[in-house]
């Protein structure tokens, strides 16, 4: 099947699983009243398992074209550990609001991005990938470390609350985050999308990317800055969740092949169906209770990842 | 009438080591040259330079009679091209997209591509040869296809001038003379102007008018092959004895001299006397 | 004794093993028995707040030497009793410094501890307290190992009495359906298996996480949606403030009509509520008041 129409195809069967998980509930399968408090929760919930979905396969998408590597995930460079640390500052300090997890957790991978380019940039020159990479390894550890540590001055309570956000979860704060993320996801997935010829590029080397007309370093620091948006947008909204990342941009490789035009649609469709999907069964599989999507998606991704290793056509590596 | 590649006492360096020592060379549009010399004459260095990657430490560097310092990327691209010596491509690219990326500095970027883009496109495959694997994946391919190409790449450009780096270094004889001769019919029916890198002294004097010769960082001979393969000059660059000789066909051919048997093993470096003819 | 010279290395492999032989022998055999102790001299620790308070109850206040970071009850004991760990995780060294008789403790993370206080010569007992029916059982355990054992029975019986008091009205009546929260991110509620939910029984409501047999869990917004319950009780763990702001902000929640009608109960502190021990029928009153008071909040 030629990849247009795999590609449309594809999209199709995206919202019609989409329009299944709006109809699956703790309770059993059928739509609620959409004004009723079950109603509003489940479409506020799946719109959440998508913006949160999409954010994270296109973090994904970006920093495996920029790092040049299929292994790379939105948390590589750091985001993960410095929302987490956010996260964990605000639960610590006991900070008021509703906004001030998702907030604090923002601004922490935000200023991970910096602070991971600034380490591995050599005297104001643009840094290797090399350098990016092994930087944001460093700052990960340092950061890993200092989370320990909050963990164990962390009340009792917020102790369980930091462990929950580690695993990801869908239940949101309010409608007002929601939307603030899916702007800043939105948004970042458009800038990606209208360069997606710079990531086409950059995927074969700086050096090849100047060649063809880009300006390779600026490219390469704004597609940074935008993953970074989409992905701590994300981590702000659920927490940690991981595969999505990591997976979604092979599986939509694998669809619709690796010119970003079309992969950056296809993963962003992808990833939001996925978590939507996972979310669904998380949230479903038990009358009253639920369990962690980051156990989900973990649990589903795995497979599918050693799937797709597996088939592994037309990777050099 | 402007010269495609023009430098003025052009200087380089690679932190505090200089690499280019005072290049001062012209290149018309519509030759074909090539760039020859020893490993680490700078060969690679002056394509950087040339391409503007690489800041001169002093001098100047004009395209078709602009300051490549003052070109925006775009149009940069639009007038040069690079066909590098080795593609590493991670993500599975088919040979069509790959192909496609030379467009990029063409690619309108807030609407859809038009027709003349995917023309471009099957146009340069079409030169190359490689229309037939379009679709495959570009790590599948063997050496001489995937250099191919990567020359379609760059002509998908629609430059006006080609800039090679070792185009053939990898590949077979057979495979050297198709790439060469793919690139001599673009030279000659459409105009584009050609510097290539060569190690292969015998292929540069075949198919390329005009040899320019860089030793250490500097500009030693520029002109056509006779003018420059002479055996002399040659001994002092390539460090060794090479006899240059033409053939029946008017060939020029450059070959390494052994010593005699009998004598002994002469130092890596050192200049044995030719034998007596 | 053998008239030849020693030779050192034997007689070095003869001393590590007799020492060694030593050593375990000073560690075997019966433990030191702790002497008793004449009452009024009683040094007691505990470790646990409920325990704390119940032993302030039966009138032990004065034998009290040491307390856990979490006892606050009654509020003289906080500058006047050391501390000697956290809830759980008692301080080793300072808690044998402070030379006690007695430890009690609810529920013990290190279980080495014990053994190391028995070595030392020092009583240690756990004073199980988790449901409302073990809090008599308790006052009357401590009392006795205090030393108290009148006063402990006396509080018992009244204690005693007054649950058995409070079920039966609390089977007279209708009982609302109550949502409890722990926490909110994400959103923890009290299962069967809790003293909250017997609480919440004993003052006459219904815990809506009865249908799940565990001490708490993690809750599906859904479900709680689903079930409308009549109405929520925030335990006050989180900071009681900006509760109701936070429950009006999830999704689906400002239409639940439990929060349009602001059946919302907060403020009632957690050392009351969420704790074991004998201020449960004060305890009780209060949530049976609030809750009466935000039945009568409902809408005519």
């Amino acid at each position: 099947m030629n990849r247009r129409i795999r590609g449309w195809f594809f999209a199709v069967l995206a919202l019609a699983g989409l329009a299944l998980c709006l109809a699956i509930g703790p309770g059993g399968f059928g739509w609620p009243d959409w004004g009723s408090p079950v109603g509003i929760a489940r479409r506020e919930r799946v719109a959440a398992g998508f913006v949160v979905g999409a954010g994270l396969a296109t973090a994904g998408v970006l920093m495996q074209a920029l790092l040049r590597n299929p292994l790379a995930d939105p948390y590589v460079l750091g985001v993960s550990s410095g929302a987490a640390l956010g996260a964990a500052a605000a639960i610590v300090l006991g900070a008021a609001g509703f906004a001030a997890l998702p907030g604090s957790a923002f601004a922490g991978g935000a200023l991970t991005l910096l602070l991971v380019y600034t380490v591995a940039a050599p005297r104001g020159r643009a840094p290797s990938l090399y350098a990016i990479l092994l930087s944001g390894v460093i700052v990960s550890s340092v950061f890993g470390a200092l989370l320990m540590m909050l963990i164990s001055l962390a009340p009792a309570a917020g102790l369980r609350g930091i462990t929950w956000w580690m695993l990801g979860s869908l239940q949101v704060p309010s409608a007002g985050l929601l939307r603030a993320a899916a702007v800043l996801v939105a948004a970042g997935w458009a800038a990606a999308f209208a360069f997606a010829p710079e990531w086409n590029a950059l995927t074969l080397g700086a050096d090849t990317a100047h060649n063809v007309g880009v300006r390779a370093r600026a490219a390469v620091a704004g597609g940074l800055a935008l993953a970074t948006l989409t992905a701590s947008a994300a981590v702000a909204l659920a927490g940690l969740i991981g595969f999505v990342g990591l997976v979604v941009p092979h599986g939509a490789r694998a669809l619709v092949g690796a010119d970003h035009r079309r992969l950056l649609p296809a993963a962003a469709l992808g990833g939001g169906l996925l978590l939507t999907a996972c979310d669904t069964l998380a949230r479903s599989v038990h009358p009253s209770a639920e369990i962690p999507v980051g156990i989900v998606t973990a649990l589903l991704g795995g497979p599918f990842f050693l799937y797709l290793l597996r088939r592994r056509k037309g990777w050099s590596a | 009438m402007t010269a495609a590649v023009e430098t003025d006492r052009l200087c380089a360096s690679y932190g505090g080591t200089p690499c280019l020592r005072d290049i001062d060379l012209r290149i018309p549009e519509g030759e074909m040259a090539a760039l020859i010399g020893p490993n680490g004459a700078g060969k690679s260095t002056l394509l950087r330079v040339l391409t503007g990657q690489h800041p001169p430490a002093s001098g100047g560097v004009r395209l078709f009679g602009r300051d490549v310092a003052a070109l925006r990327p775009s149009e940069r691209a639009r007038w040069v091209a690079v066909a590098p010596q080795e593609l590493l491509a991670p993500m599975p690219f088919t040979v069509e997209e790959i192909v496609g990326i030379g467009r990029t500095a063409r690619l309108p970027r807030w609407s859809a591509p038009g027709p003349e883009h995917r023309r471009a496109v099957e146009e340069a495959m079409a030169w190359m040869d490689v229309l037939a694997l379009r679709t495959r994946t570009f790590h599948e391919l063997s050496g001489g296809e995937r250099q191919r190409v990567v020359i379609a790449m760059a002509l998908a450009q629609e430059p006006r001038l080609l800039l090679l780096d070792e185009p053939t270094s990898h590949l077979d004889v057979s495979h050297r003379l198709e790439i060469l001769r793919l690139i001599e019919r673009m030279n000659a029916e459409r105009g584009l102007t050609v510097l290539l890198t060569s190690h292969d002294l015998n292929l540069a004097a075949e198919f390329c008018r005009r040899l320019l010769l860089l030793d250490r960082g500097r500009l030693v001979a520029e002109g056509p092959p006779d003018a420059v393969l002479r055996e002399p000059l040659l001994r002092e660059v390539y460090h060794c004895a090479l006899r240059v000789r033409r053939e029946d066909d008017g060939a020029l051919t450059v070959r390494p001299v052994r010593p005699p048997r009998s004598a002994a093993p002469a130092r890596p470096g050192a200049n044995p006397s030719p034998p007596a003819e | 004794m053998n008239a030849a010279a020693p030779n050192p290395g034997r007689a070095a492999a003869r001393v590590a093993v007799v020492g060694l032989c030593a050593g375990w022998l000073a560690g075997c055999g019966p433990r030191a028995t702790p002497p008793a102790t004449p009452p009024g001299a009683e040094r007691i620790v505990s470790l646990a707040p409920n325990l704390t308070e119940i032993v302030c109850a039966v009138g032990a206040a004065d034998l009290l030497v040491g307390r856990s970071s979490a006892c606050d009850y009654p509020p003289d004991i906080v500058a006047r009793v050391p501390v000697a760990g956290d809830f759980g995780r008692p301080a080793t060294e300072r808690l044998l410094a402070l030379r006690p008789t007695l430890v009690l403790a609810a529920d013990l993370e290190d279980k080495s501890l014990p053994e190391g206080l028995r070595r030392a010569g020092i009583r240690f007992d756990v004073v199980n307290c988790r449901t409302l029916d073990d809090i008599p059982r308790a006052i009357r355990e401590v009392g006795r190992l205090c030393g108290r054992g009148a006063e402990a029975e006396a509080l018992a019986v009244r204690i005693e009495r007054g649950i058995a008091e409070r079920r039966a009205a609390a089977d007279a009546t209708a009982r609302p359906v109550v949502y409890a929260e722990l926490w909110h991110d994400p959103i923890l509620t009290v299962g069967a298996g809790s003293f909250i939910s017997e609480m919440i029984g004993l003052a006459g409501g219904r815990n809506l996480g009865d249908t799940v047999a565990r001490e708490y869990f993690e809750a599906s917004p859904e479900w709680v949606l689903a079930a409308a319950p009549d109405i929520i009780l925030g335990l006050g763990m989180d900071g009681a403030a900006d509760f109701e702001a936070r429950l009006r902000a999830r999704p689906g929640f400002a239409a639940l009509r439990a929060v349009r009608e602001r059946r919302i109960v907060t403020g009632i502190p957690p050392d009351l509520l969420l704790r074991p021990g004998p201020r449960v029928l004060e305890a009780t009153d209060e949530l049976k008041r609030r809750l009466a008071a935000a039945v009568e909040r409902a809408a005519p």
